[in-house]
């Protein structure tokens, strides 16, 4: 394998963490809230295609509007039940609920599918493309991916309720001031986001073998994601995802996968040591 | 440094937060000993000025100097230990801890002295009775005293008020001037912040105007009073 | 947007001026005059009742192992842990209001130190537990002066962050810590001089917190709490305060740490630096109370018993309960147990609890 290859691996593998970063970075956004439950809703997502794949042959592809729909209905149970009540007090209160929530999830999905790795064989093989092997299914996860990302960053630019999502994260009490139910928006976004993490699972249960700790696993990829990019900012996570992802894959390439599982979290404590505000940091 | 040199120059400072000028190129000096003014219209720099004195925001550019010392630089810590201590707009008590721990967390000297001194100052604003009471569940009155008691733990020199005035009636404003009129007579320098205009005028012997972020006009309050650019600032917008 | 990560003030909290507490409570019970004198015969009553209950406690630590089956033996040192865990936690993220999610680290570290020194049998056991309480503090000093600039849910990710990467740098350092295939100690005979080891531990560490608590240090230590740039302003170092609160809360998980992996005898960097130690640490602090001497105790018996029961029935308990229980005291209790005593008027509010 030569470095061009893994730079495109790498890529690749981006464009699925900008899908999932994207839903954080929308949640953080509108309320303030570092939801530490992000990952699990991500693993949720994964076991649902693996469910529907292994019992009712679903089309994986397929799978991905029921997972996400899945998500995004808890997303906003959550929110609407537990997140809301706390969403007043100091940003450590939700910071410990979604820290609970987490270990939560992690526990009732460790009881339901136990610690075995599980995949979804679906697509394999690879292609070949200007004299380089891509890997099949990473192609289309990272079309797929994009396509979300591209779609939400779409509809919250163009979309009126894209703009009244976009003027609560600005200013909450301005936006309630007119007219907007604050309440409800903040709801529908903690969906939003959360099924956009499941759509990453999906995803992920293609591409690679996991089990409920995933979602631990992949959950400091997403705050660094963030934090390079810029909290707010879908352009500069975009950019922070595919930096991630070829930091990652070249840092396996050198040395070792260990090695690798670390740069998102050296890139973290950096980022937020020096330029709390990431590389872009402004509101959009 | 000489007797009646300023206790506290500020010289040519400017604080910009992003694109906004909070103070541009203001120069003054507060005299030793006195109590001093500061107004001007909401937004015209006021607290901005007292937190650059403070430590707590460091200036773009200029310098402030306490003492001959410069301090533009120093941390809030370092800056309390030489001699400034400060209210706050809206009171920054220690909520869950008592009135006598917020007194006693701040003192200096060792537990007996520390008891002793706290006592004496929660006399002198009449709050001994709710020494024992947490800061969140004093009234607002009673909070803004403790802040001011608080900080006479740590005998500093140079006072600053964040609008002592606001919010207090009548009765509890006069005793609050007649405790200020008693750290004059112990030597100490007030730089007070306020919109109780008849207040200020009364008790300062000299005031400072800012408005946008810059200093406008200087002098006694009878100057002020009849400072054509002053009336501009607060009235002709 | 987002308040920048960084402990200095922004504009927006000078501007305003609100100060943001770090435990996320309301306003706090009023208390009529005559609690408040209650409050003041506790506190005379309180110190000699902690004497009686220390000498207490020590005789069961001597006595226990010798008359009791050896499961209980091991249930009360996970018990003794658990306590060592959440009190030295609460140093840094119950009084100073710092929250750190990174308590794992520690616990890594110092078993690792421990079970390096005691492999190579280069001291006395008992030595070299001491020697990775010592070291992790020291490690923690430079942690923690980079990390405690960062305000609250940022350190606490940080914390998090950091205490996975020293999992990582163990891991790949296969030469010194034998890496991912784990270290192994010498077989143990007896190992109720753990027991002890660590029953002694617990006793020190409750008595440096109600020492702590009880003192203008601790007045110091929650005034960073309370309102860290008012404390500034009024002349307390809080940066000084944080970072040696911090060093001192890792003194503790570090000596643990070196006792847990004597006690199992073999390590390795997934199970030392599990987050479910950070986990442990903070849900039963929260549960018991942060802030308090008596918080993390109750909540470290109560929750490792209550865990280890429903392990008995299912095998991944210990993320429901701890996960469903952090939930819980964040949406009902927020103070936890001690707090909700506070507020029937059951017990007096007072820094001697």
């Amino acid at each position: 394998m030569t470095l061009v290859q893994v730079i495109i691996n790498g890529v690749l593998l981006g464009g699925v963490y900008a899908l999932f970063a994207a839903g954080l970075n929308m949640i953080v956004g509108v309320m303030r809230v570092i939801n530490l439950a992000h990952g699990e809703l991500m693993m949720l997502g994964a076991y649902t295609t693996f469910m529907l794949f292994s019992l009712a042959h679903v089309n994986p592809l397929l799978s991905i509007p029921a997972s996400a729909a899945l998500m995004l209905i808890l997303g906003m149970a959550l929110q609407r039940l537990m997140v809301e009540r706390v969403v007043r007090q100091p940003l450590l209160s939700s910071l410990l609920l979604t820290f609970g929530l987490s270990t939560l999830f992690l526990g009732v999905a460790l009881n339901v599918w136990t610690g075995d790795q599980r995949s979804v064989s679906y697509l394999s093989g690879s292609l070949s493309v200007g004299g380089l092997q891509i890997s099949v299914v990473r192609m289309v996860a990272f079309a797929v991916a994009v396509a979300l990302t591209g779609a939400t960053f779409l509809f919250l630019r163009c979309s009126t309720f894209g703009k009244t999502i976009r003027a609560t994260a600005q200013h909450p009490d301005a936006a309630q001031a007119c007219g907007i139910d604050v309440t409800r928006v903040r709801m529908v976004t903690f969906g939003i986001g959360s099924a956009l993490a499941a759509a990453a699972g999906s995803l992920v249960s293609m591409m690679f073998t996991f089990n409920p700790e995933i979602g631990q696993a992949f959950l400091p990829k997403a705050f660094a994601v963030i934090v390079l990019g810029g909290l707010g900012s879908f352009v500069g996570a975009l950019l922070g995802a595919l930096v991630l992802g070829v930091s990652e894959t070249v840092a396996g390439y050198f040395s070792s996968g260990q090695r690798a599982e670390s740069v998102a979290f050296v890139i973290l404590i950096v980022m937020l040591m020096i330029r709390p505000a990431g590389l872009f940091g402004t509101n959009e | 440094m000489q007797v009646n040199s300023p206790i506290l120059r500020v010289e040519n400072v400017s604080r910009q937060f992003g694109g906004v000028h909070a103070l541009a190129g203001v120069t003054l000096a507060v005299p030793n000993g006195q109590i001093v003014g500061l107004i001007g219209p909401n937004g015209s720099g006021k607290t901005t000025l007292f937190n650059l004195i403070t430590g707590v925001v460091r200036p773009s550019s200029g310098r402030l100097v306490f003492r001959d010392r410069d301090i533009s630089r120093l941390p809030p810590h370092r800056i309390n230990l030489l001699g400034i201590a400060r209210t706050f707009q809206l009171t920054r008590l220690f909520p869950q801890m008592t009135a006598l721990e917020n007194m006693l967390v701040v003192g200096r000297e060792d537990d007996r002295a520390n008891h002793a001194r706290a006592t004496d100052l929660l006399e002198f604003v009449d709050l001994q009775s709710a020494r024992n009471e947490y800061a969140a569940n004093l009234s607002y009155g009673q909070q803004k005293l403790l802040e001011f008691a608080r900080l006479l733990m740590v005998d500093p020199s140079l006072i600053l008020l964040d609008e002592p005035f606001a919010g207090v009636n009548p009765t509890m404003a006069r005793r609050l001037q007649e405790r200020l009129e008693t750290l004059v007579e112990q030597g100490k320098t007030l730089l007070v912040t306020d919109h109780e205009m008849k207040t200020m005028m009364s008790i300062c012997s000299e005031i400072f105007v800012l408005d946008y972020g810059q200093l406008i006009a200087q002098g006694t309050p009878a100057t002020i009073q009849s400072d054509a650019r002053v009336m501009a600032a607060y009235f002709g917008r | 947007m987002i308040d920048p990560p960084h402990a200095a003030p922004s504009v927006t909290e000078e501007l305003s001026a609100v100060p943001e507490s770090g435990s996320g409570s309301t306003a706090v019970a009023r208390l009529p005059d005559n609690r408040a004198l209650r409050a003041q015969q506790w506190n005379t009553l309180l110190p000699k009742t902690y004497v009686i209950l220390l000498a207490l406690t020590v005789i069961w630590i001597v006595v226990f192992p010798q008359v009791a089956p050896l499961y209980y033996v091991s249930l009360a040192l996970v018990v003794l842990l658990t306590v060592v865990l959440g009190v030295s936690w609460n140093i840094i993220s119950g009084y100073t209001g710092y929250i750190s999610f990174g308590h794992a680290g520690f616990f890594g570290i110092g078993s690792y130190i421990g079970a390096l020194l005691i492999a190579h049998n280069l001291t006395a056991w008992w030595l070299a537990a001491i020697v990775a309480g010592v070291g992790t503090a020291l490690l923690a000093l430079p942690m923690g002066a980079l990390t405690l600039r960062l305000r609250g849910p940022y350190f606490a990710i940080t914390m998090f962050g950091l205490s996975e990467l020293a999992r990582i740098i163990v891991s790949s350092w296969d030469s010194l810590t034998g890496g991912g295939a784990g270290l192994y100690l010498p077989f143990l005979e007896d190992r109720t001089s753990n027991f002890y080891a660590m029953g002694i531990l617990a006793v020190v560490a409750i008595s440096v917190a109600y020492l702590i608590a009880t003192s203008g240090l601790g007045l110091k230590l929650m005034c960073i709490r309370e309102d860290e740039v008012a404390a500034q302003t009024l002349g307390v170092n809080t940066t000084w305060y944080k970072i040696g609160a911090f060093a001192l809360s890792a003194f503790f998980p570090g000596v643990a740490g070196a006792v847990y992996a004597r006690q199992i005898g073999y390590i390795d960097p997934i199970t030392v630096f599990g987050v479910i130690w950070s986990i442990r640490a903070v849900a039963t602090t929260m549960f018991g109370g942060q802030g308090t001497i008596i918080g993390p105790i109750l909540g470290g018996i109560v929750l490792t018993l209550a865990s280890e029961w429903a392990w008995a029935e299912n095998a991944f308990a210990y993320q429901i309960v701890f996960g469903g229980l952090i939930v819980l005291v964040v949406l009902f209790m927020p103070g936890g147990v001690m707090r909700l005593l506070e507020l029937r008027g059951w017990i007096p509010r007072t820094r001697q609890l």
